[in-house]
Parts: C-alpha cells; sequence; structure tokens
C-alpha cells in the first residue's frame, strides 16, 4: 500500500495513542488532533489526503470538520454508535466510510488500500 | 396529595436517569477503552506476522486489560454500593472523595455509624448525587464532604465553590435542579432533612441532618 498522509481526530486519548501506532505501522504519516479546534489549527498546512475522524469529539462533530475542509480527501467516520441516521448523516456529510467502535483493523486496512488507489488513480 | 399516576412517572423518570447515566459512562469509559483494545490487538497482529517481536507490546496489552478490569470493577461497585456494605458510610465517602474527578475533600473526625442500612445508602445516595451535580453544573475548584454526629443527629455536608444556581431556574431532568428534586426525595424516605444553599457564583452548600432513632 502506498504510504498516505493521514490527519487522524480523535479524542479518547487510548484510541488514538493505538490508532496513530497503527497506521504509521503501515507505513503512513499521521497528524493528530484531540479536538475540532485541534485539528481547525492544523488545515491550513496539513497536506492530508485521508481524514479519519471521530464524529462525537468534545467541542464539535467530526462532519463539521469535514465541511470545513477547502479541497477533496478521502473521508472515514468512527463513531461509538452506528444507527442507520449516523451512517446516512456520515454519507451525506461526504465521507466514504462510517466504521463503527470496536471495529477491527482488517476493515480498517480494506478501506485504507481504496483510498491509497484511488490517490493513484489518474 | 399528588396523584398516584405522577408520583409514579416520577420514579420512572428517575430510573430512567440513572439508567442513562449508567450507559454513558459505559459508553464514554468502557466501550472507548474496548475499542482502542482491539486497534492494540490488530497492531500485534501485524508485527506478529512481520516477524516482529512483541514482548513489550504484550506487557502493555496487559496492563491495559488491568485498566478495563478496574474501570468495570469501579462501576459495580458504584452500582452494588459495595464500600458501604463491606466498610460502612465512612469509608464511602471517603472513597468517593478520592475518585472524584476535581479536589474534593472529606472531613470526618471520627466514623459516625448509621444504624439503618437504607439510611446510610441514601444519605450515600445523596452525596453521590451531590458531588455528580457539582461537577456536571457547577464547574467547581474544589468539593467538601463532611459526616459528623451529635445531639443524636448525623449530619452530612456537600460544599462546593462552583457557580451556584437561581432557585427558580426549573425542573427538567438532566438538570441541576432535578437532581436536587431527587436528592430530596431520597432524604424524605430516610426520614432525613435537607437544607441547600445556594448563591449564583459563589457555590452550594448541601446539609442533610438524619435523627438517630430512639
Amino acid at each position: 500500500m502506498r504510504p498516505m498522509q493521514i490527519l487522524l481526530v480523535e479524542n479518547h486519548a487510548d484510541t488514538l495513542r493505538w490508532l496513530k501506532l497503527y497506521l504509521e505501522e503501515l507505513g503512513h504519516t499521521v497528524a493528530t488532533a484531540r479536538t475540532l479546534a485541534e485539528a481547525r489549527a492544523l488545515l491550513p498546512t496539513c497536506r492530508c489526503e485521508v481524514l479519519l475522524s471521530d464524529i462525537g469529539l468534545p467541542d464539535g462533530t467530526g462532519w463539521e470538520l469535514l465541511a470545513q475542509l477547502s479541497r477533496p480527501v478521502f473521508a472515514i467516520a468512527m463513531s461509538g454508535f452506528g444507527m442507520n441516521a449516523d451512517n446516512g448523516r456520515s454519507r451525506e456529510a461526504g465521507f466514504r466510510y462510517h466504521l463503527v467502535k470496536p471495529f477491527k483493523t482488517a476493515a480498517l486496512d480494506r478501506i485504507l488500500a481504496e483510498a491509497a488507489a484511488a490517490q493513484e488513480a489518474p | 396529595m399528588r396523584p398516584a399516576i405522577v408520583v409514579k412517572d416520577a420514579v420512572l423518570a428517575a430510573i430512567e436517569r440513572e439508567r442513562q447515566r449508567i450507559g454513558n459512562h459505559l459508553h464514554e469509559k468502557l466501550c472507548q477503552s474496548l475499542a482502542a483494545l482491539a486497534i492494540q490487538i490488530g497492531l500485534l497482529d501485524r508485527r506478529v506476522k512481520a516477524g516482529k517481536s512483541i514482548a513489550a507490546e504484550l506487557e502493555q496489552l496487559s496492563s491495559h486489560m488491568q485498566d478495563l478490569v478496574t474501570q468495570a470493577h469501579a462501576v459495580s461497585v458504584e452500582l452494588r454500593a459495595a464500600n458501604l456494605a463491606n466498610h460502612g458510610l465512612h469509608a464511602a465517602l471517603k472513597k468517593l472523595a478520592e475518585d472524584c474527578e476535581v479536589p474534593c475533600e472529606f472531613s470526618g473526625e471520627r466514623p459516625v455509624m448509621v444504624r439503618e442500612p437504607a439510611a446510610a445508602l441514601a444519605l450515600l445516595r445523596i452525596a453521590e448525587e451531590a458531588v455528580r451535580n457539582a461537577v456536571q453544573h457547577a464547574a467547581p475548584q474544589k468539593i467538601i464532604l463532611s459526616l459528623t454526629h451529635s445531639d443524636q443527629l448525623i449530619r452530612l455536608g456537600i460544599s462546593d465553590d462552583g457557580g451556584g444556581f437561581a432557585p427558580g431556574a426549573g425542573k427538567t431532568p438532566g438538570t441541576r435542579l432535578h437532581g436536587l428534586e431527587l436528592m430530596r426525595r431520597q432524604a424524605r424516605a430516610a426520614g432525613a432533612k435537607l437544607k441547600i444553599k445556594s448563591v449564583q457564583g459563589k457555590g452550594t452548600t448541601i446539609l442533610c441532618t438524619l435523627p438517630e432513632p430512639q
């Protein structure tokens, strides 16, 4: 899989730590944020190709964050709930996938492989 | 006298509120930690398949599991009031103060015996609700719990230096005043009196007085 620049937004400290390590193990470069405000502050200088964001943040939602991205990214939502309405809302907001925690890393692998292929497509 | 149907609805609402609180706690703490554990295991799996040593990571995994057990145990202890049953009200209040997420002091000159188990449980639940209320709604810097005994009266005090509240702010479930109503009910059921003094911007003091049984 081609290494990618990933912006990871997650307020739960353990999940953030292990997801960052996992993504780096796959060879990706990972910038992290724990709140909507922190993520917004990274946006001007962030060259992220993939956004992996929790929906429920202490000061807003992952949906709001994606709406503020001015360039296209491959966006993946995460949450601790997965009702159809939430999945639907993520899709409407522009997220390609909505992962419900706890999710298997194999599912994340497949999605990241698709993201990498999308980056390479002409 | 209030109609029975109104009382029943209020009790059901209180039960439902408590269930939601427990559910939120499980979601925010345990479920999130379990989700992190799933990712940690995925990482270990990848490293094993790559032929890398995972000795250090396995030790971290073991420590992570122990933290989860501790969290689950804490929820169980709170639900069962296990500290109260095993060690008495004095010890349970001391533990409540230790576990509080804002600085919380417990002062009890010497252990106070509350003979009726139901009354001791009511006092503990009043203290828990008062602390929870203060933390959620008042942003205090400090909370003080006290338990004293004199003149055949047991006095439970909870004071905070948070934002206080105005008396007529409403009784919507989930608000601070709804929590106060629950405390009043607990006190009445135990045969205790509850006095609440609050000044907006200057904190709140709650005093629950329980006469000793004759």
